[in-house]
């Protein structure tokens, strides 16, 4: 219930966001009508931050692709997690300042048949420098199946690209068999 | 000639006019739906159509694209590309506003794969 959020827990948390730099964060159903919306907040943020044109392209892009791939696992495993409780709110994105970039955190449950090859994606996506991105995003644009609804890969490769630093990822297994994945991108 | 019907552009897709008398498909704005394939596939055809018989000049300024998007206008260009190897007139121009670097080098890797004609341009 959300009355039993005490002033004390808002306080709080509020002040955990402010001492991480978070300038803004989303934690609920990732519609597509919530993603647009949350996006052009994100551009009026970074307006005000003054960002230039190119950033404000990089942290959109990055963004829109985190939202996304949340949106379409949540889709494609929607049964799966609800029958491990998670409903139709999961997901969070986290938006803050580090230095001179912007970075953006990205976290979702997933089933554990999801985390191996997901974990080895992500591997192999870090251990390339950014001609080695390239060509494995034009290779797989290429020979990716063109389907309704396509996979996390190709948008985590345009995260990597984006990115001015590798991409770093956390894995946590809980008990009930669901894995929090979370994704950080700087930009 | 087979004719397009204007789409108008929302938040999340671009909008789409063809101009008859200069042979020129516009797409203009932002490409982030949920579903890119939905939406391009009609272009798509519809380009594959008129290719058959004519050429076509693809003006795209397109400020945003997400990634399934991109796949779509891939695609969108192989058609341009085979009409080309066909020896259609066939031409696509990329606008990018000149502030934004990271859309003027998507532009170069949409056509550095290409042997059709092709520019880029900057808005101002």
């Amino acid at each position: 219930m959300l009355a039993s959020l005490s002033v004390a827990t808002l306080i709080e948390l509020g002040e955990q966001l402010n001492n991480a730099n978070v300038q803004l964060c989303f934690n609920g159903p990732f519609t597509s009508g919530i993603i647009q919306h949350f996006g052009a907040a994100l551009r009026a943020y970074l307006q005000h931050e003054q960002s230039d044109e190119t950033e404000v392209t990089g942290v959109f892009s990055v963004y829109i692709e985190m939202a996304q791939n949340i949106q379409r696992y949540v889709a494609r495993h929607s049964e799966g997690l609800a029958a491990k409780g998670v409903g139709s709110s999961n997901g969070i994105i986290v938006i803050g300042r580090s230095g001179a970039h912007t970075s953006l955190i990205a976290g979702n449950w997933l089933l554990s048949e999801s985390v191996g090859p997901l974990k080895s994606r992500l591997d192999e996506i870090r251990a390339l420098d950014g001609a080695g991105l390239k060509a494995m995003y034009k290779k797989q644009m290429r020979s990716a199946p063109v389907a309704e609804g396509e996979g996390a890969g190709l948008g985590l490769l345009t995260i990597a690209r984006h990115a001015a630093s590798p991409i770093t990822y956390e894995l946590q297994q809980r008990p009930t068999g669901l894995t929090f994945f979370s994704l950080l991108a700087e930009v | 000639m087979t004719s397009i019907s204007d789409i108008a552009g929302t938040e999340t897709t671009p909008s789409v006019s063809f101009d008859a008398q200069a042979n020129t498909l516009t797409l203009k704005g932002e490409s982030y739906p949920e579903n890119a394939f939905q939406f391009f596939r009609p272009i798509i055809e519809w380009t594959r159509a008129h290719c058959a018989s004519d050429g076509l000049t693809l003006d795209l300024q397109i400020v945003y694209m997400n990634t399934s998007s991109v796949r779509c206008v891939m695609d969108l260009l192989d058609v341009l590309e085979d009409a080309h190897g066909h020896g259609k007139p066939v031409t696509v121009v990329w606008r990018y506003r000149s502030t934004d670097s990271r859309a003027r080098k998507m532009g170069e890797e949409f056509i550095e794969d290409l042997t059709l004609p092709s520019q880029i341009v900057a808005l101002s």
